[in-house]
């Protein structure tokens, strides 16, 4: 595997490669297994109904068939932005990264030139995702088998593919944009803002027929446009060309750039953009305005301070998917209430969770989705705490006369409060946005839906920090990804796969139920509030006795 | 005076891997003491594990009597510390690098750390991720100085420094010095060790070998010694005797060349039993010696035993 740029870029893959494509795969077979519903005119025109008032989120197509089902509910929206998620993030690794981390340097003092450096890294790339597709493509196979449907191997790989299309346009993008910036951060924000402004774009289009013509700009447009798993559906392959057309100019620029501009400098950086104006004679003396920065005064005010705009985004994020959630619910309820009167078996759809009462849509329209984005949200502040003490960041901050419980208190102390402050958020603003519809809302369950998911939040903060002291910081990531993707395909699929409930109840989302239908629940949430606090203790005590890496 | 930093029988290995083993030293207050080595020899175990950041495995090390492990605050408070290699938060400028530790240190003088910017010529605005490897540097030693501790510890200080830095850095060691601080500063270069150390202390594959004032260098020097007979030598005449090192028969088989540490007398008795003709002695120059310090103790056996 270190033969070449390609085969050792490949191999740095492996382990998104096995987890997405085996994910990915999984989810897909468990999707096709879990559609339910009988076949009925009734319940097939209320189901058209319905997901056409979820358009937003994908084009209805077919839904009364299982594949159609299918590709509505996880291909449209789900798995291109989950996919696209991962190719962003490496798409600013794969030379900025490389850069920042100074192996690109070693890589160019070989006789490698920068166009075969970058090529072999954007061909690993493509070939990491021609696998993932292999990947659903199996998953979509089993899924077909396993409710006696005719299977298309094909069209399950062309699936797959599609998806990986466009997680390839994206992750071109990002290499654009990290040629054009100095750091891989600010590239992958402008790529996941760009992803955003797709998907709205898209959606939009679907929702308000005046602006249908925005959609051509949204390379979204392009993937779903064609939707191989839809038997006697028309696809568009001229739409995947644009995708490749698109990811082959987006590369080819990025080599133009990369062969032309300084190693570790943007190509549109200006001179001296790292450096505040201020007169040549105070460059070295400190500003009262630095002196008297509050966030430089401890390491809680710092954390707070440097992860301010993706707690912003996140927070306005999940807000507003909540809220749009709960504008749905006058629309929605009534057509759900008859269908499911007149037909329970579609209750199968929503994995037996009652929606013909406002709390049980909210419930299952956002309490089972809000949770784990809260708990990713949380998860990547504490992961932080991982990284820095690898790279070597907290070398330096260790050498003053702070003590170790001191400075794990306060970067888990710090991370806690967000959680706690995140539930308080999702809380108001569904309270504030359902009293502004007039949708009916026990407050009280509410109240416990919400801060029922702090113990979540509060399990994986502390596993975060029990790891740190022992095990390397991607071996972090690997476990409680694992984890958190199990635990939530087994309370996603619970109605399908019928496991024990010692089993279900080691998912951290079993545990918190449905309390927004249920309300409070004392003894799972002081089960979980328990683990945290051992979990904590463990970290600290690890913390306390390991040695310092010197980091890399 | 007073034991400002006390070792004693210090072990720490990773795993499979060596560290140190047994190490011993004491350094006094007001000292400036030098850690030699090569690569790998473990200085830089040896530094950690004075900071609190690696667990001996036995031994005890202490800094102004606390326990380098158990008391590592209170030993933080005593010490100003310059990692080897040291990375931080990307986006912070040097200046606000510098007040955050200040701050975390309970605040420092900021007239001090200016005086220190200028004299090494820092500039505070740029990021971290924008500044070379010698400015990274300067910013690691402002902080180690800006708070006037007790004990400065120096991982390789001037690495990525230039030569005017240096010199105006060399100057900082001696007016820590002259105000009766102490500082322990490990290196490679042994010019800048005896141009600033009062001691040195030489570690070689995880084993302090050799301690003493820079001034009794000469005492660990090494002789280069070539002596002809009037017939074929045998390298088994001197490898038994103290402080040989090498033996090496030359090509005519009645030359022998020998590396001996210490004195010649014994060399000289000895050689003059067998019938020496010619006896010629070269003492090799201060890097030759340390080379040598720091060649593998098993290549110098081996040597030996070959020869023999």
């Amino acid at each position: 595997m270190f033969r070449t740029v390609w085969s050792k870029t490949l191999r740095e893959y492996r382990i998104p490669l096995w987890s997405w494509g085996l994910g990915l795969g999984l989810m897909m077979l468990g999707t096709f297994a879990a559609y339910g519903p009988g076949s009925n005119t009734q319940t097939d025109n209320t189901l058209t109904q319905l997901t056409q008032s979820f358009n937003f989120m994908g084009d209805p197509v077919a839904v009364q068939t299982t594949a159609g089902y299918v590709t509505f509910k996880v291909l449209d929206l789900f798995f291109p932005v989950m996919l696209c998620i991962w190719t962003i993030l490496a798409g600013g690794n794969l030379i900025r990264g490389a850069e920042e981390r100074n192996s690109a340097e070693l890589l160019l003092a070989t006789s490698i030139s920068r166009t075969r450096l970058l090529s072999e890294k954007l061909l690993a790339l493509a070939s990491t995702l021609i696998v993932i597709s292999l990947l659903i493509g199996v998953g979509t196979i089993l899924g077909e088998a396993s409710r006696g449907l005719p299977v298309d191997a094909w069209n399950a790989f062309l699936t797959g593919l599609n998806v990986s299309l466009l997680s390839f346009f994206f992750a071109t993008l990002t290499v654009f944009f990290s040629q054009l910036l100095s750091n891989r951060g600010s590239a992958q924000g402008w790529a996941f803002g760009l992803l955003t402004l797709s998907v709205l774009l898209d959606g939009t289009a679907r929702t308000l027929s005046q602006v249908q013509w925005i959609r051509y700009l949204s390379p979204n447009y392009y993937y779903g446009i064609n939707k191989p798993l839809i038997a006697g559906y028309a696809n568009n392959p001229w739409a995947a060309v644009v995708l490749v057309v698109g990811s082959i100019l987006l590369s080819a620029a990025s080599l133009w750039l990369f062969v032309r501009r300084d190693i570790g400098a943007g190509s549109f950086q200006l001179a001296g953009r790292n450096v505040r104006q201020v007169s040549q004679s105070k460059h070295n003396t400190i500003s009262i305005h630095t002196q008297h920065d509050l966030s430089l005064r401890s390491l809680s005010l710092r954390t707070l301070r440097s992860q301010a705009l993706p707690i912003a985004c996140w927070l306005i994020g999940i807000i507003i998917y909540a809220g749009w959630v709960i504008e749905l619910v006058p629309s929605f309820l009534k057509p759900i209430h008859d269908v499911l009167t007149a037909n329970p078996n579609l209750a199968q759809l929503f994995n037996g969770h009652s929606l013909d009462t406002n709390d049980g849509f909210i419930n299952y329209a956002v309490f089972a989705f809000v949770p784990l984005l809260l708990v990713m949200f949380v998860f990547t502040l504490a992961f932080k705490w991982a990284k820095d003490f690898e790279a070597g960041r907290m070398e330096l901050i260790m050498s003053t006369p702070q003590t170790r419980r001191r400075l794990l208190s306060e970067h888990s102390l710090t991370i806690a409060a967000i959680a706690l402050v995140s539930a308080v958020l999702v809380w108001l603003s569904t309270l504030l946005i359902a009293n502004l519809i007039n949708v009916q809302v026990d407050n009280n369950k509410l109240i416990a839906a919400s801060f029922g998911i702090v113990p979540l939040e509060l399990i994986i903060i502390a596993s975060v920090y029990a790891g740190a002291a022992r095990l390397r910081a991607n071996i972090i990531l690997i476990i409680v990804s694992l984890y958190l993707t199990l635990a939530y395909l087994i309370e996603f699929m619970r109605s399908l796969l019928h496991l024990p409930e010692w089993i279900m109840s080691l998912s951290i989302f079993h545990a918190y139920g449905s309390p927004l239908v249920d309300g409070w629940h004392w003894t799972p949430n002081l089960i979980m509030l328990g683990i945290a606090v051992i979990l904590f203790a463990l970290g600290l005590i690890q913390f306390q006795g390991s040695d310092i890496e010197r980091g890399s | 005076m007073e034991r400002l930093i006390e070792v004693t029988n210090l072990t720490k290995t990773y795993g499979k891997q060596r560290g140190i083993l047994n190490v011993s030293f004491d350094i006094t207050e007001g000292e400036v003491f030098g850690f030699l080595g090569p690569n790998g020899a473990g200085k830089t175990t040896t530094i950690r594990t004075l900071m609190g950041f690696l667990k001996p495995d036995s031994g005890q090390a202490q800094i102004g009597g606390f326990d380098c492990w158990k008391q590592s605050t209170a030993v933080k408070r005593l010490v100003g510390y310059l990692p080897g290699e040291f990375s931080f938060d990307p986006a912070l400028t040097g200046a606000q690098i510098l007040t955050y530790l200040g701050n975390l240190r309970g605040g420092v003088d900021q007239a001090y750390v200016r005086q220190l910017c200028e004299r090494l010529d820092l500039d505070l605005t740029k990021r971290f991720r924008a500044y070379s490897r010698g400015n990274k540097q300067k910013i690691g030693l402002v902080q180690a100085f800006m708070h006037k501790p007790r004990l400065l510890i120096l991982d390789e200080p001037t690495g990525g420094l230039d030569p005017l830095n240096q010199q105006e850095f060399y100057h900082m060691i001696a007016e820590v010095h002259a105000d009766g601080r102490t500082v322990f500063l490990s290196s490679h270069i042994l010019p800048e060790v005896e141009h600033t150390c009062s001691r040195i202390g030489i570690i070689r594959e995880g084993q302090l070998i050799q301690m003493d004032m820079v001034s009794k260098l000469k005492d660990i020097k090494q002789n280069d010694v070539l002596i002809r007979f009037a017939s074929p030598a045998s390298p088994a005449w001197f490898k038994d005797i103290p402080g040989v090192l090498t033996v090496e028969p030359e090509p005519d088989g009645t030359e022998l060349h020998l590396t001996v540490q210490g004195e010649l007398q014994s060399i000289i008795q000895v050689a003059a039993e067998h019938q020496a003709i010619h006896f010629a002695t070269q003492e090799p120059n201060l890097e030759e010696i340390f080379l040598r310090f720091y060649q593998p103790a098993k290549q110098v056996k081996t040597e030996v035993a070959a020869n023999a």
